[in-house]
């Protein structure tokens, strides 16, 4: 026995011993040679699985019910097993979006969701609560044991408050130093680590004592506990309850909360679980090993006090003091292990998941918002810890003792979101909310409030006895009557009702894109299927300084300086030079930091918060709107632009003006108030100002608008400015780049361009047009392309080669024989080089350093590939090698042709032959999907075709005799009907394809004569029309004449 | 062709074998023939089974660790 003051003591000097271990730490990490990185501290510091409750408990649990200590043990190594699949996986997620607890790996697969994360961390307060207060009662027992039940300072549990203090303080000097929790806890993990040798070293000694030094070996406490009248119910198993401990331990080791901290937020890389996935089964072996002889050995030995305490009273009781002092050290270093880990993962949670969202709606965003948020942190550590104390003070150990297995049944219930959300695209936010509240209600249901109920209290006997009201079929540990123990039975009904409803929910709503983005990246880590920008809806973008400042609302000025620098070498770019794809990188990185520092959920609302435009409905008007406008097209508008937009937004669409204009004369003019307006220029105001150089900001903008509006409409005003303003700035890619990616937007919503007639180069029919191709359509654009696909062909070509092209080229061209159409040109007076001595314009304007254009030139679609194809030609006698589709395959991709169209040559009937039509059928599919008008005459049912290639049912005229509602269909016999059709086609058709697939059928259905005069008559139809025309054969199914009749009609092509 | 040691282990299906084979070593009914029936030296069996079930365990993990790191 030693005195409770030696007591204290010995353990303030325990802590300033692993102080000293965590500043050492702490040292070699701000020195680059961190030790927490070494695979045996990570592999030791999961070992804080082994809190009080499993250090005390194993024994009491052997002494009592036999082996059932086991399967809270087998369940972590079997977790271990699928150490590579399973938690390896979720390291990888957790680092490539910088999720740092539990309750941010659920939330955020779940698209951020606040209420997830809320209630995760409120999940996790409450079943952390009382295993916290488990570690300070088994703190306050073994001290009871040690030193005798006295009173410090004459008040009842002081000596508890002051280990729970001196904790609570340890934990918020090592658990909270910066607010970003994925920079590694160095001291804490070290402290752990050795506090895990400590707790093995101090179980292994008492057990080789117990063993060798008072009985003489393991078999002599086996032979006598085998002659003692308890020895069939202790080595006895309850294989159902078995099963229920192994499966909710496997749970617990991979979603504790200090489990996962430690798992995944500590570790440094991936191939430290390697080592740790045989090292964490060996310790738990180890540890274990002398379990069943030491408490057999408190049997035999009738040991007074609780079972659990006999690791610690059977040498106490035999006088080996110093024994009792290294077992108590023992547990001492279990539970501050669990309770300074617990809290600080805990505190955490609480702060992203509960306090940070209502602050920053409250709030705002103070001026030393990183202070307060890492003084709250703290507080939330301290509170867990003080929460515990208090409980501690409230409830009987008795009750307590069953609390590990509650917490264990809690954090279970979390399996499904967590590990279905890991492998399973479908499972989404509603069904994981779903599935999270009922597990939560049912394990309160039956398995906190039977465990809290003592015999007696009116809730027992209220409830927990006979059920509600005395309806025993709800009774809390017999639903329906199941007979079943009252763990295995809260596991059974609340995982079954978890799940369920997790997968049925998640099966019946769909969920937001955005939400399935994070989905796809989530299960398709490994794929590489990081989020991109471009899918994420909430991100935003500004400029360089932007981003910094608002980082540094959360992490300070100096680490967001930092951060934005480290991330701006990593991109291999500069404040300067960053272009758009960059930006968009950094903002990716800056929201992961973000994630890093406060969570997803608040991440989600911080990035929202900073949407530079919000979609506002203006007052509308009683009038029915003037103007009809769908959404999904392009609206160019000379003269009425404003007053068009006017018109719509005051009857209810979303509208977004970006103009040249002061922004107050335009309110005053057109008498809106809320909607908003992005200024093309460089002054700061009160309204949203763009440079007109900014093309990437501006499309994200625009972009961030119309996707988080359903009914919106954007009026540009205009993009012959921006041209304008970019002309000698921005290489012409990125002009067209912006241009087209706008045009893609467009398909989202309705785009109003107040452009002026000599801008347009399409017939503006009435005040409103609608245009389809921007780069074809609009000022200089189509030259611009011709200069880039000109300036990528002429690329490949060698110095010599690349000369003689250019000679031929622009002798076409001198002779006006290059270009098919020069089109309406623009005013000479517009084009830049206009001013100057025609060399000087060669220099400033030509596509290449010689190909000599005429920079106002405009070039319609087919014109623009016919002249691609003359170069082609000119390229291909100097260079046989030349391939022009492998050649211009990129860029075609990246404006939305197909690689095909710059092959196929308009006004040509082309043969395709395969035995079964399907490349036929994905050569059209793409075409068509690719903006050219299309028909299809074929023999398949045009349901079949949209299933299998995403054919349009519309586009299909269907060969039979049946007639089908619902489907164009006509008569293989009847060639008068179907040329007639294929004339309406191609007399409203833009860029027209006509597929024809079913000649066996039509031959057969007639005769081969017939057919030929068919496809003659329509070739030549074709070709007046310049459309394009494939014709599928099946080779095997005409005779070689007939084949060969066939052929010479039509151009191969090979697809 | 039979595979190495170190391509069966780069495949998620062994580990996924693996955890449902210890899940099944470990539980009713393989268990269930091990309880009540004491060993040579007086362990009972069901101890001794656990403890080579467990350690086998051990060794394919820490093989695979070894494995990799040659």
């Amino acid at each position: 026995m030693i005195s409770p003051q030696l007591a204290i003591v010995v353990m303030v000097l325990y802590l300033l011993l692993l102080f000293g271990i965590a500043q050492y730490a702490v040292r070699r990490g701000l020195e680059g040679r961190s030790i927490v990185q070494n695979p045996y501290v990570y592999a030791l510091s999961l070992c804080v699985y082994v809190s009080a409750w499993t250090y005390y408990g194993s024994i009491g649990r052997a002494a009592t019910t036999g082996l059932e200590f086991l399967p809270i043990y087998i369940g972590p190594v079997l977790a271990m097993t699928l150490g590579w699949v399973l938690i390896r996986k979720m390291i990888r997620v957790s680092k490539e979006y910088r999720l740092c607890s539990i309750s941010d790996f659920i939330s955020y697969r779940y698209g951020s969701s606040y209420v997830i994360g809320a209630l995760v961390a409120v999940l996790s307060l409450v079943m952390v609560t009382p295993y916290v207060a488990l570690q300070l009662i088994a703190i306050s027992i073994s001290l009871d044991v040690l030193s005798g039940h006295t009173l410090l300072f004459g008040v009842d549990g002081t000596r508890r408050l002051i280990v729970a203090l001196l904790l609570g303080v340890f934990a918020v000097i090592f658990g909270a130093r910066h607010m970003d929790p994925m920079e590694h806890h160095e001291g804490l993990i070290l402290v752990v680590a050795f506090e895990s040798v400590v707790k093995l070293a101090a179980f292994l000694l008492v057990g080789v004592y117990v063993v060798y030094g008072m009985f003489g070996g393991y078999h002599v406490i086996l032979d006598q506990i085998s002659q003692a009248p308890q020895y069939l119910e202790l080595t006895d198993v309850d294989f159902t309850l078995w099963f229920s401990l192994t499966l909710i331990s496997f749970f617990a080791v991979l979603l504790l909360p200090r489990q996962f901290h430690v798992t995944v937020v500590e570790n440094a890389e991936e191939k430290q679980l390697k080592k740790a996935m045989w090292l964490f089964p060996l310790y738990m072996l180890l540890i274990n090993l002398f379990v069943p002889a030491i408490a057999f050995a408190g049997v035999l030995l009738k040991t007074p006090g609780l079972a659990d305490a006999y690791v610690i009273s059977i040498p106490e009781s035999h006088g080996q003091n110093l024994l009792a002092g290294l077992v108590f050290i023992g547990g001492f270093s279990a539970a501050t292990a669990m309770i300074m880990v617990e809290s600080v993962a805990v505190g955490g949670m609480m702060l992203n998941n509960l306090e940070l969202p209502y602050l920053l709606r409250k709030i705002g965003k103070g001026k030393n918002l990183p202070a307060t948020l890492i003084n709250m942190k703290r507080l939330n550590i301290l509170l867990v810890v003080m929460l515990g104390y208090l409980y501690s003070r409230l409830v009987a150990y008795d009750i307590l003792a069953s609390i590990g297995i509650v917490s264990f049944l809690a954090v279970s219930q979390l399996a499904p979101a967590a590990l279905g959300g890991l492998y399973w695209k479908k499972g989404n936010r509603l069904g994981a909310v779903a599935g999270l509240v009922s597990g939560l209600f049912l394990w309160i249901y039956t398995a906190l409030i039977p465990a809290l109920a003592s015999e007696g209290s009116w809730l027992y006997e209220g409830l927990v006895k006979n059920g509600p009201a005395g309806l025993t079929v709800f009774k809390p540990t017999a639903l329906l009557g199941s007979q079943l123990d009252i763990w295995t039975h809260s596991l059974f009904w609340s995982l079954l009702v978890n799940a369920s409803l997790f997968v049925l929910v998640s099966l019946l709503y769909k969920p937001s894109p955005e939400e399935e983005a994070q989905a796809e990246a989530f299960v398709d880590i490994y794929q590489g299927k990081s989020l991109k920008p471009a899918k994420m809806s909430i991100a935003q973008m500004g400029t360089v300084a932007e981003l910094e400042s608002t980082l540094a609302l959360y992490v300070g000025q100096d680490r967001a300086t930092f951060l934005v620098d480290a991330e701006l070498a990593r991109l291999g770019t500069d404040r300067e030079t960053i272009d758009g794809k960059q930006l968009l990188e950094l903002w990716n990185a800056f929201e992961r930091v973000l994630t890093g520092s406060v969570g997803s959920s608040t991440t989600r609302m911080i990035v929202e918060d900073s949407v530079p435009v919000r979609p506002v409905v203006e007052a509308a008007v009683a009038t029915e709107a003037t103007y009809d406008l769908p959404p999904g097209h392009i609206f160019i508008v000379p003269e009425k632009g404003y007053e068009v937009f006017t018109d719509q937004i005051t009857h209810g669409v979303e509208g977004l003006c970006v103009t040249h204009l002061d922004p107050d004369e335009v309110r005053s003019r057109w008498g809106f108030k809320e909607t908003p307006i992005i200024v093309l220029g460089r002054e700061r105001g009160k309204d949203h100002y763009i440079s007109p150089t900014n093309l990437p900001l501006l499309f994200m903008t625009l972009k961030s608008f119309v996707e988080s509006s359903k009914n919106s409409l954007v009026l540009l005003d205009n993009i012959e400015m921006l041209v304008k303003a970019n002309q000698t700035l921005v290489p012409e890619k990125e002009v067209l780049d912006f241009v087209y990616e706008i045009e893609l937007l467009a398909r989202k919503s309705r785009l109003v361009l107040a452009e002026r007639h000599e801008f347009v180069h399409i017939d503006l029919k009435g005040e409103i047009a609608e245009a389809r191709e921007l780069i074809f359509t609009l000022g200089p654009l189509s030259y611009y392309l011709f200069s880039v696909f000109s300036q990528t062909m002429l690329s490949r070509l060698d110095e010599a080669v690349k000369r003689d092209v250019i000679d031929e080229a622009n002798d076409l061209i001198s002779a006006g024989g290059f270009f098919e159409e020069a089109g309406q040109k623009r005013p000479s007076d517009e084009s830049p080089e206009a001013s100057c001595e025609p060399d000087m314009r060669d220099a400033v304007r030509s596509p290449s350093p010689n190909l000599r254009v005429d920079a106002s030139i405009v070039l319609s679609r087919r014109a623009f590939f016919v002249a691609i194809r003359r170069l082609a030609r000119i390229i291909k006698k100097h260079d046989q090698e030349f391939d022009l589709g492998a050649s211009v395959a990129n860029l075609m991709k990246s404006y939305g042709r197909s690689r095909y169209e710059v092959l196929l040559v308009p006004g040509t009937t082309y043969v395709v032959e395969e035995t079964k039509p399907s490349k036929s059928m994905e050569l059209y599919a793409e075409l068509v999907n690719h903006g050219m008008d299309g028909l299809c005459i074929s023999r398949y049912n045009p349901d079949t075709l949209f299933e299998r290639y995403g054919i349009s049912q519309k586009t299909v005229i269907w060969l039979t005799q049946k007639s089908e509602p619902g489907f164009r269909t006509v008569d293989p016999t009847n060639f008068p009907r179907l040329s007639s059709m294929i004339s309406e086609f191609l007399s409203r058709a833009n860029y027209p394809v006509i597929l024809l697939e079913g000649l066996g059928y039509l031959i057969t259905q007639s005769n081969y004569e017939t057919v030929l005069r068919f496809i003659q008559s329509q070739r030549d139809e074709i070709a007046i029309k310049d459309a394009i025309m494939l014709v599928h054969i099946d080779p095997l199914s005409l005779d070689t004449k007939e084949l060969h009749r066939l052929k010479s009609e039509l151009e191969p092509f090979e697809v | 062709m039979a595979l190495s040691p170190k391509d069966l282990f780069s495949q998620d299906e062994f580990w996924i074998l693996l955890f449902f084979l210890g899940a099944v070593l470990f539980n009713w009914p393989i268990l269930s023939l091990a309880i009540g029936r004491m060993s040579a030296a007086s362990i009972p069996t069901v101890l001794a089974y656990i403890s080579a079930v467990w350690i086998l365990i051990i060794a394919i993990l820490y093989w695979f660790d070894r494995g990799s790191e040659s």
